[in-house]
């Protein structure tokens, strides 16, 4: 039993967890995707502008984390920038920054 | 005896309400988002065991007439029942929690409302619907609100699936990078510990002796179960085939509902958020009827009160009071702040912790002549069983492990 | 089964559920209660239910709890309550005794009166 029970502890820990730059890095292309995707199918109408604007809330609270620093930035700049645009129903400045997003999201790969 | 359509709909509602709901759906898009196919084998996994113990559920309360509760008790002692009972209704309590509070981020989803707005007036409306409702009428309205999660369906074959993949995926796992593996079996431990969720027995068999069943709907049963628990892996499955076609190829990680509300939106346009925030609601309330009903009724049966959802609340006071305090303490803390989806992940950890003492009854019981007669488990069942019982004691020690080292969110 | 042909004390009597002769579920049988007789095997005088009897399972101090919770918030005058054994009429998927007046639905009847009853619909 004591065995078994180390066996899964160390299959456990052989599973490494990845360093944190890389995971900082990849939340940040994450958010960049999900706010391009969000910016761009509310610029096509599929999407109601208060979904935006919690979307745009969302992804500036998990990136204003500590965790992510200056690398951050830009992304919680433009997130801003998508949620001014959806208070004031701006759907070509959301098709302009789903653009953006997707830039950014690539350089980020 | 009760009409057929009524059995597969009492086997409709516990699949729509133990599958999809709130955990199921967060694991299956985050699976479909890191890992593409990857991960189909773990819901096809979790779907053949949950099979196998629902059959078990019914069959027991069809022959012995005894619930899982009432018949843990009986044969095991109440030393024993204590624990589960016990562990269960602290289970039971965080995940009804996350429930509700599913139903408030459909209704975010919708509205644009604070989800914490809605955690009163939710609660208030499913203690409504089991205070004056009956079990018929509670299971026909479920099933028939939850096809709606049919459109999950459709977004994923709107998605064009590559069938041959997705085959590879259901059978065997697909090991990512060796930097990743934390996280993917992490969410292969997730998954199984949100699809086998063990309310979904004690509904199941509760619903089967409160419908009287004997031993001549033990085909139906089978019928029942399969049909059920395999129409909510479908759809957990759609769910991860959509999260793989929208999600993946644009690197999106799933961590928050904002995101996973989006899962529709490619496929059904103007229709995907409204859908998804209605069908999250629906399954989520689903599964916070039978998470409710599931624990009165363990507590009726384990102490012997007079329980059942047909009779009026006066006729069944301890038991409809019990499901009143579980729902409206269940609230607070949605109601302090808690985001539901952190919620969600550490009930399910628990859940999985406790998923062996749950489990190990059923080999025991469903093999004891003096409960089930002649209709003891044949030998793929009791390997099923036995599998099942080794894989959760595998998943009960890994879980909070793997929580750490793979990192939830 | 009569009453006479139950052979094993745990599993055929204790935790069985009871029910009156109206089917009405009255508890558990949380408890036995034997008579020790000399030279003679051991007579079930009684089965008991009760929280205290519940808890005396789990350890003195649970009992001792559940007393102590009876003397405060108690409802029943005899929180261990004892049915002689001449009373089960039957032993079958419930055990079926035969008690007229008793204090086992007391908290049943409490809380449907006091609570359940003022709220709307529950009738």
């Amino acid at each position: 039993m004591r065995r078994c029970l180390a066996l899964c502890l160390l299959l456990v820990a052989c599973g490494a967890k990845e360093p944190q730059s890389e995971r900082v890095r990849k939340t940040i292309a994450s958010w960049d995707g999900a706010l391009a995707l969000t910016a761009s199918s509310w610029a096509k109408g599929d999407l109601p502008k208060h979904f935006v604007k919690d979307a745009a809330e969302a992804a500036t609270e998990e990136l204003s984390k500590q965790a992510y620093g200056h690398a951050a930035a830009r992304a919680l700049a433009l997130a801003d920038e998508l949620k001014k645009a959806a208070e004031n129903d701006d759907k070509s400045a959301g098709a302009r920054l789903a653009a953006t997003f997707e830039q950014e999201a690539k350089k980020q790969q | 005896m009760k009409s057929s359509f009524l059995q597969i709909a009492l086997g409709i509602i516990t699949g729509i309400g133990g599958f999809l709901e709130v955990g199921s759906l967060a694991t299956a898009a985050q699976a479909g988002a890191s890992y593409r196919y990857g991960l189909v084998w773990a819901i096809v996994l979790g779907t053949v065991c949950l099979i196998f113990l629902i059959e078990m559920s019914g069959r027991l309360a069809a022959v012995s007439k005894h619930t899982i509760a009432d018949a843990v008790r009986e044969r095991f002692g109440f030393n024993f029942a204590v624990w589960p009972r016990g562990a269960e209704i602290i289970v039971n309590l965080l995940v009804l929690g996350a429930e509700i509070g599913g139903v408030c981020l459909g209704l975010k989803v919708l509205t644009g409302i604070e989800a914490r707005w809605f955690a009163v007036p939710v609660a208030l409306i499913l203690w409504f619907a089991l205070w004056v409702g009956t079990l018929d009428i509670i299971e026909n309205s479920t099933s028939i609100l939850g096809l709606l999660t049919i459109a999950f369906l459709v977004a994923a074959l709107k998605m064009h699936p590559d069938w041959l993949p997705l085959a590879r995926g259901s059978v065997f796992p697909v090991f990512p990078p060796r930097s990743e593996s934390g996280n993917y079996w992490f969410t292969a431990v997730s998954i199984l510990g949100a699809t086998i969720s063990p309310y979904m027995f004690y509904f199941y068999s509760s619903g089967a002796v409160e419908d009287g069943w004997d031993v001549k709907d033990l085909p139906a049963n089978r019928v029942t179960a399969v049909i059920g628990m395999s129409f909510g892996a479908l759809m957990s499955i759609a769910v991860l085939v959509s999260s793989a076609h929208v999600f993946n190829p644009r690197n999106i990680d799933i961590s928050r509902y904002e995101q996973i509300a989006l899962v529709l939106t490619p496929a059904l346009h103007k229709w995907g958020l409204p859908i998804f925030g209605i069908s999250l609601a629906v399954c989520c309330f689903g599964a916070g009827v039978e998470i409710a009903l599931a624990t009165a009724y363990s507590i009726a049966q384990t102490f012997g009160w007079n329980w059942g959802e047909d009779e009026k609340p006066a006729k069944r006071a301890r038991f409809s009071l019990t499901y009143t305090v579980m729902i409206f303490l269940s609230i607070v803390p949605i109601l302090l702040g808690v985001d539901p989806l952190k919620q969600t992940m550490f009930s399910m950890a628990l859940t999985a912790v406790v998923l062996p003492l749950a489990i190990l009854p059923f080999l025991l019981l469903l093999n004891d002549e003096g409960f089930v007669g002649t209709h003891r488990n044949g030998p793929i069942g009791n390997i099923v069983v036995a599998f099942t019982i080794f894989m959760a004691a595998i998943i009960a020690i890994v879980a909070i492990p793997l929580e750490i080292i793979g990192g939830g969110s | 089964m009569p009453p006479t042909h139950a052979t094993h004390l745990v599993a055929d009597i204790l935790d069985q559920q009871l029910v009156d002769t109206k089917k009405n579920k009255l508890g558990k049988v949380d408890g036995l209660v034997l008579v020790m007789r000399e030279g003679k095997p051991p007579r079930v005088a009684y089965v008991e239910c009760g929280a205290p009897v519940l808890g005396r399972r789990l350890g003195r101090w649970c009992e001792r709890l559940a007393l102590a919770l009876n003397r405060r918030f108690g409802i029943r005058e005899k929180p261990r309550y004892r049915i002689p054994w001449s009373k089960v009429k039957e032993i079958d998927i419930d055990m079926v005794v035969d008690v007229d007046e008793h204090p086992l639905l007391a908290w049943e009847d409490w809380l449907c009166e006091h609570v359940v009853r003022r709220i709307p619909f529950s009738k």
